[in-house]
């Protein structure tokens, strides 16, 4: 159902690394596959109560209010997080996930917004092993991004 | 005053001015050494370790061999100008002893010629007289040298030289300066008492008595203020390197290592470096991207200067932490831990995190062989299963312990930095470890290989995969299929350059198919471009770094390319379509029954 490697593995391939022409030359069988998992996906998406999904309660910012500066410092820092799609990918291959409730994704996500509370030690709970941006479809270098939200997050780096 | 001239005043003085500079450092670099250092000297200083380390300053201080054995030329540059020196200074002691009439102060040794006018008369003044001559013209053989590698270094098999300062580049002024001069001073001294040896006796006698009167003081003093200069610079620049590796060499044979932090031990590291510029060539962030203000050698200075506060930061991120520059260091600094100090986070990077971790639960594996495959592992799982398979095949019990979730080894936060996160992660680690009873830790990747090994204190051994399927096949119990598959082995930095093991590997895959060479590899393979010690270079950047490592690799045609990384496996496995495996893989596919 997935698009998986001879490695096994089961996850969006980093086809940043992959070049053009090889991304072109996937079989049929892949792309019908493809569709497939479109359609399951878009099932499960509503049906997901059914799935022991339960529906998360919604957040709002006001963007107008937020301050963005850091945000916009961190795009600076890490420019392949303008990329980001937020598929939650890198949520999904967490190592520290694993063990807690800990969403990678959540938290850059929040950062972007200018919401920076708890993210600090939220962010502690990453142990920097670099999965994330292995798996990352997009090619963002989420290393780099959690250690500069960390060090933008420090009172002594406040620079603002 | 007998045997005195005014011309050997900024001598004097550059000569006490150095010793007191030189001493004010050292001792203030001493006190700056950590507890556990301290108490190393203390029970080291006086043991045997003496002799060995005497023998290492020889060797490397004086005659350079490490240098020579990786490039002859700058070998013998560097060994003329400081053994050449060495010996000037030892001989002209000895031979001034002899000769100088009257009180002897310790200038008469360098100014030997002036303050002794006569011919040499006996035997043994002939000879210290030519022998002498003999050592100028070694020292001046390797300053011409020096000339030649500034105006062109490939001369000298370089392709880059360092980027000085101005500092840097007037003392050397001053250095290349006072051989030239002291041979024309002796020379016209020689015109005029011909007291001189064969070469300066020869040289003299160009010059007409009335110019050799006129130039004897001028040339003189020229050659004191020359040396004064020196003197005075060298605590400064880069010529600290001559007495500060004498030092290092001692400290380090006492069983002396970097810290996590700036420690004394890491100045005196930090003023060994001679900037030679050997670390240049081969780090792939130059000679593949032509990124060239981050190499050791700019780290080092910046550090060592600690001026350029941005610029220290700067360098120090963009960094693989391939080990290349390690290894070709030939003052062998321990220049990933200084990289690694160098990224210090300082208040970013705090203690007690992880609780979630308290409540995984320890396990029990009495007798079994514990697998640990590591993060990495986790997105190639076919090299774990591959693994699997062969620890059956020897009829091993093991316990995959990281076989549905897993603990970071602590590896990715040191190396930027993070020390007191990872070592919440490393005492989480060695609890769990250290509680289950296994007989062995093998891992499938040569990060959390490294870090098993060096970093933790665990009681039970660590290997590697290919390690121990090596002591698998030699004791027996696995027996692999001999084919005609044709390899290429690439080795991944922290298991090659980092941990030594480069043989292993290679036997295991000779006993099963025929192992090709390759133009880079063992100490000189070529990073991979995904290494998790760098977070700054972009993905077209590792792309690059990336496909000029293929190229060496598939450049014979083998059949499979071999790796024994699971990072360095993913990296390659989109860049190529040749066949690339682990070697986990490779084994797993060729045993017997
Ligand atoms: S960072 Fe990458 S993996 Fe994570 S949400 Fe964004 S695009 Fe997806
Ligand atoms: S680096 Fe951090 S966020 Fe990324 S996978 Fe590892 S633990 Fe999760
Ligand atoms: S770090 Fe080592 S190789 Fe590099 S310049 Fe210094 S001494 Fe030379
Ligand atoms: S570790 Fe590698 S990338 Fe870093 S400076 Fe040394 S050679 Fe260059
Ligand atoms: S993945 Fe391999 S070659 Fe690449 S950096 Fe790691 S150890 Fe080095």
């Amino acid at each position: 159902m997935f698009d998986t490697h001879a490695d096994g593995v089961q996850t969006v391939c980093t086809p940043s690394l992959q070049t053009n022409a090889q991304r072109h030359q996937q079989p049929f069988s892949v792309h019908l596959k493809k569709v497939y998992l479109c359609r399951l996906v878009f099932y499960i998406y509503c049906n997901m109560a059914n799935f022991g999904f339960s529906i998360k309660k919604t957040r709002s910012f006001n963007l107008s209010q937020a301050d963005l500066r850091k945000a916009e410092r961190l795009l600076e820092e890490v420019p392949s997080y303008r990329l980001c799609i937020g598929c939650g990918g890198c949520t999904a291959t967490c190592s520290a996930r694993q063990f807690t409730d800990f969403d990678i994704r959540k938290v850059h996500n929040t950062f972007r917004r200018g919401q920076y509370d708890k993210l600090a030690d939220e962010l502690r709970k990453c142990m920097l092993c670099g999965k994330c941006t292995l798996v990352c479809p997009r090619g963002v270098n989420l290393r780099s991004l959690i250690i500069n939200m960390r060090q933008l997050l420090t009172p002594s780096h406040e620079t603002f | 005053m007998a045997n005195f001239h005014p011309f050997v005043v900024p001598f004097v003085m550059g000569t006490i001015a150095l010793f007191a500079i030189c001493g004010y450092k050292f001792v203030r670099w001493i006190k700056q050494f950590d507890r556990k250092q301290q108490a190393l000297i203390k029970k080291n200083m006086f043991s045997t370790r003496i002799v060995p380390a005497l023998w290492e300053v020889f060797c490397e201080c004086l005659l350079h061999l490490r240098i020579t054995k990786k490039n002859w030329r700058l070998g013998y540059m560097h060994r003329s100008i400081a053994f050449g020196w060495f010996l000037l200074i030892v001989f002209g002691a000895i031979e001034s002893r002899i000769g100088i009439k009257g009180p002897f102060h310790f200038w008469c040794a360098i100014f030997y010629r002036f303050f002794h006018h006569n011919p040499p008369v006996n035997g043994t003044e002939v000879f210290f007289t030519q022998l002498m001559d003999l050592l100028l013209l070694y020292v001046l053989s390797g300053i011409f040298l020096a000339f030649v590698k500034k105006i062109h270094s490939r001369i000298l098999g370089m392709q880059r030289t360092t980027k000085h300062t101005t500092m840097d580049i007037t003392v050397k002024i001053a250095l290349w300066a006072i051989f030239p001069l002291r041979l024309l001073s002796e020379s016209v001294t020689a015109r005029l008492y011909a007291n001189g040896g064969f070469l300066t006796q020869t040289i003299g006698d160009l010059f007409s008595r009335p110019v050799a009167e006129f130039l004897e003081l001028p040339l003189w003093s020229l050659y004191s203020i020359a040396l004064c200069i020196f003197f005075l610079m060298l605590p400064f620049t880069r010529y600290m390197h001559i007495f500060a590796e004498v030092f290092l060499i001692y400290f380090r044979k006492l069983g002396l290592r970097d810290s996590v932090k700036m420690t004394g031990y890491t100045k005196y590291e930090l003023s060994a470096c001679s900037r030679c510029g050997m670390c240049i060539d081969r780090c792939p962030l130059y000679n593949t991207l032509d990124i060239n203000d981050v190499q050791s050698v700019y780290l080092l200075r910046n550090l060592r200067n600690l001026e350029h506060h941005q610029d220290i930061l700067a360098a120090g991120k963009n960094c693989l932490m391939c080990h290349q520059c390690a290894e070709d260091c030939p003052v062998d600094i321990d220049l990933m831990s200084i990289r690694r100090i160098s990224r210090d986070k300082g208040d970013t990077d705090m203690s007690d995190n992880y609780r979630y971790l308290d409540n995984v639960k320890g396990f029990n594996a009495i007798g079994r062989v514990a697998y640990f495959g590591g993060c990495m592992t986790q997105l190639t799982p076919t090299i774990s299963e591959a693994m699997k398979t062969i620890f059956d095949a020897a009829g091993v019990k093991y316990w995959h312990l990281d076989s549905n979730r897993a603990i970071c080894c602590g590896r990715p936060l040191m190396q930027q930095g993070f020390n007191r996160q990872a070592a919440d992660l490393r005492r989480k680690n060695s609890e769990l470890i250290g509680s289950c009873n296994a007989t062995a830790l093998v891992t499938s990747c040569p990060i959390c290989y490294h870090t098993f090994k060096h970093e933790y204190n665990l009681s039970i051994p660590v290997y590697h995969h290919t390690e121990y399927i090596d002591m698998l096949i030699k004791s027996g119990k696995l027996s692999v299929k001999q084919s005609d598959t044709t390899f290429t082995y690439h080795d991944p930095c922290d298991l090659g350059r980092g941990s030594g093991i480069y043989k292993q590997p290679r036997k295991v895959l000779n006993a099963i198919g025929k192992l090709k060479k390759i133009s880079a590899e063992k100490e000189n393979s070529l990073c991979c471009g995904m290494n998790l010690g760098n977070t700054v270079l972009s993905l077209d950047q590792q792309t690059q770094l990336r496909d000029k490592a293929l190229s060496v690799l598939t450049e014979p045609n083998p059949d499979v390319v071999v790796t024994a990384c699971p990072m360095c496996k993913k990296a390659f496995r989109h860049g190529t379509d040749a066949n690339v495996k682990d070697i986990a893989e490779v084994v797993a596919e060729h045993l017997k029954n």
